[in-house]
């Protein structure tokens, strides 16, 4: 209790001076909300997060996204909510509210990420007492890491330069060869290494993990540092930010298929070179287990596609799903949707197997891979089969909200939760035979979900501000 | 749904309410409260409050039935995390959807709707936010206790035994399982001397070696959860005192197995009516064994025969069939098949050195089926090459000669006997009403003179509405021990009106080897490829288990492209019984 309470006050000093420093100091900001506020609440919100973390050791790959989720959830509560009611306004949940709010929600997301650096290298040092350590199989993690980047650099090769990993100053992208930017593709795919190591986790939380670095890596990268380097002001401000909209939407389609090839990679080095005797005890071999995955993942989506279809016949947009296969009328459009969603459904049972617990869990899990599709799909993949312009930019997006983006989310929850009933099912028959009973109601999370729902409702959030443009 | 999930929803609902609480102070604030009424045309902020804070405590349920209580170290921001995904579902769903639809008739799923529900959007985050957290936190409270009990198993009240594990059996045990998922409270326990299930119809096809033996068999076991098998014999029934008595192993001490209820679907044994030589020296076809040891039996006659060079004695390569319904007709074609397949890895074997014949005692082969069918099956073998002798029957055999009533015998080393059953020696001892050897039961297919014991399959002489009894096929073993099982419950739950049993077959098929079968599907007739197609093709799909399938398909497959494997396990000096004298008399200056 001393421990933790002595770390939160410590890092709570810290972030005090961080923020008195952004706050006062920097004319580079146009923080909206008052800067003594701030400055209490984000040493409240700094030791009230040593609690809720829970003292523990996680490894930054973790505690990198609980600061930031944590950043936003404290923004949210804080500036968002309290300020306002403090100062009689009431909660400042409007557009026009959040649009002067947004400099401070980068603020403490930004606060959220260094705090999420700052916890396992403070943990080592002072609850730990060991001294700081580096993973152990940092090495291979980079070997890995880098491969992935050049294999994803590969796939995005004519994007890249639009995305912009990394900034670099005093070249214009126009003028870059492509191979600059395939060798910032792989030093990324080596930082993502270095920051995901190995984790036991199934190869789809892996992918939103990977699209929700993305999202952080634009906070990080593009609206702050490259902007510094440049030497002008942070692009903090929403009508900054939303400048670089296509960066977002880009880099969080990168970093998922680039941490989805790094997850395939890690378990092929697994599979190959280790001698994982207790990790695959499972009940059935591994084509069974996959057949099965397809096979529920194919099922839950016809589900989840007639949910959808609802949305698509609202909107209109069947011929335009027609167009992919070279038709037009509405009905061949019906067809290529349920031929989309049930390889997408079984990319689902594949992805996602075993991870889900509860109906609530394929509720979330189902969102964040319905929000991933409408990144690849009506952003991406439909722009470029079509040959339109507009692959991966706002205007893709701004085409695509609300209505495919609440029906890739329906979509995505309804699969996931029809493809739980099917693995129910049958673990509840597993339980029966050996005389207990499968409870969903009581579960253990796995680390990394709580944060990582948490940003995709960050997202959620500030994908119809960034789009709202005059 | 459990009770305890119950009460969780209750808790949702509650948390729900103070999510709703805090979500609808924020919207006083901001004026937004009205709107809320507005949904339903009302223009009344007490309104507004009373429905929005009905929605927000259904909601909160959905979140109880759906959600779970986390443990470990992050519980409450699992909750929150979990709340205000919900809560962004919601406004998809609710603000976003169906709000629109109640007011205008349709969706508003334009940009400047977001926009203007953006502020919705942020009050459903911060309501499922709550939600989220209230529910971690009473739920851990209020039903922390319960789920930290051990689960107390559910006492046994009622205990059912079931023995034979063949297509009545296993259908009636099949049946239970899914009855069992609600009555915690029964025990069931299936006996059976085999761990597998045997797949009859095409047992004929792993004598002949197109079929690999274990794939027509799958294991009892896989097929249940909730049922337990245990593999023993039975010795014997004492209905008295309500008890089995199961043998687990040769020269073990018996087992005493109580029960309330008792089903008995032990089938049926070969029975040689009392003539000589049947017993020691004929061929059945009942059991996985038998067909192993006749395919052996095969293979090891072609192996001596080609030893002999060219001179074959004719009694040698005779292969006769007594019966001639659906398993003599088919067991005639297979082997017919095998040896023709096989002769071409035996040079001094030809064709002609082989006979295959088929007794029967009517004057038409398979008269099950119409006698326009069992004639053309008749004649497509007879083309092949196949001997019929109708109206004959054997009176006995010896090691190389088959005994016919009032016709000289035949020089034969093998006899098939698929004719003659009799119940299984169990129930021989039994003490019950029976009918024709068999046990009688009623149309409900419960014992008319025992009320615990109920009998389907070939042991049981179920009778339909019209008394007679129905034949001993296997789809009527299956349909009645479903039935059984279903009846067996309402009886047990105190129903009087049992379901009988009524059953019309849906159709007779018969293999006849060669890409040639016959069929009789209701008034239909089928023969020659296509039936062929139809018998495969229904009996793959009614073959238990995709594995078995796939393995089955597989061994069709195979035998399309290669021959059919001739490979023989036994060991020269490790004869069978009626191979023995064979073997003495073959050995190097015996006959020849």
């Amino acid at each position: 209790m001393m421990k933790r309470l002595s770390l939160g006050i410590f890092l709570a000093a810290c972030t005090a001076v961080v923020l008195a420093v952004i706050l006062t100091g920097s004319p580079r900001t146009e923080m909206g909300g008052s800067s003594g506020f701030n400055l209490l609440w984000g040493a409240f919100w700094t030791v009230l997060f040593v609690f809720i973390v829970g003292l523990r050791a996680l490894p930054l790959r973790d505690t990198l996204l609980w600061g930031a989720s944590y950043g936003f959830v404290g923004w949210l509560i804080g500036p968002a909510t309290i300020a306002g009611i403090l100062t009689g306004h009431g909660p400042l949940w409007s557009i026009a509210e959040f649009s002067e709010l947004f400099p401070d929600l980068i603020a403490y997301l930004l606060f959220g990420i260094a705090l999420g650096v700052a916890y396992p290298i403070l943990y080592q040092l002072y609850i730990d007492r060991q001294g700081l350590r580096l993973p152990a199989d940092l090495r291979w993690a980079v070997v890995r890491g880098t491969l992935a980047g050049a294999l994803v650099g590969l796939i995005f090769i004519n994007r890249l330069p639009q995305i912009g990993l990394l900034p670099l100053p005093g070249m214009s992208a126009e003028m870059t060869p492509t191979v600059v930017f395939w060798v910032l593709s792989v030093l990324v795919g080596a930082i993502l290494g270095m920051v995901v190591v190995d984790s036991e986790e199934r190869a789809g939380v892996g992918l939103i993990r990977g699209m929700v670095y993305g999202l952080l890596w634009w906070l990080l990268v593009v609206l702050t540092i490259h902007s510094l380097i440049s030497g002008e002001k942070v692009a903090w401000t929403l009508n900054a930010a939303q400048a670089y909209v296509d960066n977002l939407l880009g880099l969080m389609l990168f970093g998922g298929i680039l941490a989805l090839f790094y997850h395939l990679i890690t378990r092929l080095q697994n599979a190959l070179f280790s001698d994982d005797v207790g990790m695959n005890g499972r009940d059935e071999g591994i084509g069974a287990r996959n057949l099965r995955a397809l096979g529920g993942g194919i099922v839950g989506s016809l589900f989840g596609g007639a949910a959808f279809t609802f949305v698509m016949v609202q909107v209109g947009v069947l011929p335009t799903i027609a167009g992919i296969l070279g038709g037009s009328s509405a009905l061949f459009g019906l067809f290529v949707h349920f031929l989309i969603s049930v390889i997408i459904g079984a990319m689902y049972g594949l992805l996602f197997a075993d991870q889900v617990d509860s109906y609530g869990g394929a509720i979330g899990w189902g969102t964040a891979y319905g929000l991933f599709w409408w990144l690849l799909g009506p952003i991406t993949l439909l722009p470029l089969l079509l040959g339109k312009e507009g692959v991966l930019s706002a205007g893709a997006a701004l085409a695509a909200y609300p209505p495919s983006f609440l029906g890739h989310v329906a979509y995505g929850a309804i699969t996931a939760m029809y493809f739980f009933w099917l693995e129910q099912r049958r673990k509840r028959e597993i339980a029966a035979s050996q005389g207990t009973v499968a409870s969903t109601l009581v579960v253990d999370a796995t680390p990394v979900q709580s944060p990582l729902w948490i940003l995709l409702m960050l997202l959620a959030v500030i994908v119809p501000l960034l789009l709202n443009k005059p | 749904m459990d009770a305890i999930r119950r009460r969780a929803i209750w808790i949702g609902v509650v948390a729900g309410l103070v999510g709703g609480l805090v979500l609808g102070v924020a919207l006083t604030n901001r004026g937004i409260m009205a709107n809320v009424a507005g949904l339903f045309h009302l223009d009344n902020s007490l309104f507004g409050w009373i429905i929005h804070l009905f929605l927000s405590a259904i909601i909160g349920g959905l979140y109880g039935f759906w959600f779970s209580i986390f443990k470990g170290s992050s519980k409450y921001s699992d909750g929150a995390a979990s709340g205000m995904i919900y809560g962004f579902v919601w406004w998809g769903l609710g603000a976003m959807t169906l709000a629109p639809i109640l007011q205008q008739g349709r969706v508003a799923w334009t940009l400047p709707a977001a926009m203007a529900t953006f502020p919705l959007l942020i009050g459903y985050l911060v309501y499922g936010l709550v939600l989220g957290i209230t529910f971690q936190i009473l739920g851990e409270l209020l039903l922390g206790r319960v789920l930290a009990q051990p689960v107390v198993p559910i006492p046994i009240t009622h205990r059912v035994v079931i023995l034979g594990s063949g297509f009545g059996g296993m259908a009636a045990a099949q049946r239970w399982e899914t009855h069992l998922a609600k009555h915690p409270e029964i025990s069931v326990t299936l006996i059976s001397d085999n761990n597998y299930s045997l797949f009859t119809p095409m047992l004929a096809e792993v004598a002949s070696g197109a079929l690999e033996a274990p794939h027509i068999s799958s294991s009892v076991r896989a097929f249940f959860n909730r049922v337990r098998f245990r593999r023993a014999v039975v010795a014997s029934i004492d209905t008295q005192a309500h008890t089995v008595h199961i043998q687990p192993r040769e020269n073990a001490d018996l087992v005493a197995l109580p029960y309330d209820q008792l089903l008995l679907s032990l089938g049926s044994t070969p029975f040689d009516f009392g003539l000589p030589g049947i017993n020691d020296y004929a061929f059945t076809l009942k059991t996985l064994e038998d067909a192993i040891t006749l395919r052996d039996h095969v293979l090891t006659l072609l192996e001596h025969a080609d030893l002999l060079g060219g001179e074959i004695p004719p009694e040698m390569l005779t292969f006769v069939v007594a019966g001639g319904g659906f398993s003599g007709m088919e067991v005639v074609a297979e082997l017919f098949d095998f040896v023709h397949s096989a002769i071409r890895y035996y040079p001094s074997i030809r064709p002609e050195d082989t006979r295959f014949i088929l007794v029967h005692s009517g004057e038409h082969v398979l008269p099950e089926l119409s006698s326009s069918l069992g004639d053309y099956a008749q004649h497509k073998l007879a083309r092949r090459g196949i001997a019929f002798m109708l109206g004959a029957r054997v009176a006995g055999c010896t090691t190389n000669s088959v005994l016919l009533k009032d016709v000289e015998a035949l020089n034969a080393r093998t006899l098939i006997w698929t004719t003659g059953n009799k119940p299984h020696p169990v129930l021989q001892a039994l003490e019950v009403a029976k009918s024709n050897n068999r046990i009688q039961t009623d149309t409900a297919l419960r014992s008319v003179s025992h009320p615990a014991l109920w009998a389907v399959g070939d042991c049981a002489f179920n009778p339909d509405p019209d008394g007679k009894p129905y034949a001993p096929t296997a789809q009527n073993a299956s349909r009645s021990g479903k039935l059984a099982a279903d009846n067996m419950l309402a009886a047990w739950q105190g129903q009087t009106q049992l379901t009988p049993f009524v059953f019309k077959p849906l159709g007779l098929l018969v293999v006849l080897g060669q890409r040639t079968a016959a069929a009789e599907i209701g008034d239909w007739k089928f023969s020659g490829l296509l039936a062929w197609f139809m018998w495969r093709g229904i009996y793959l799909s009614k073959l238990p288990g995709l594995e078995k399938k796939v393995r089955v398909l597989l061994d069709w497959i195979v035998e399309f492209f290669f021959p059919r494997d001739i490979v023989l396990t036994q060991r020269v000096n490790a004869p069978r019984h009626s191979d023995s004298e064979l073997m003495t008399e073959q050995k190097p200056g015996g006959a020849a």
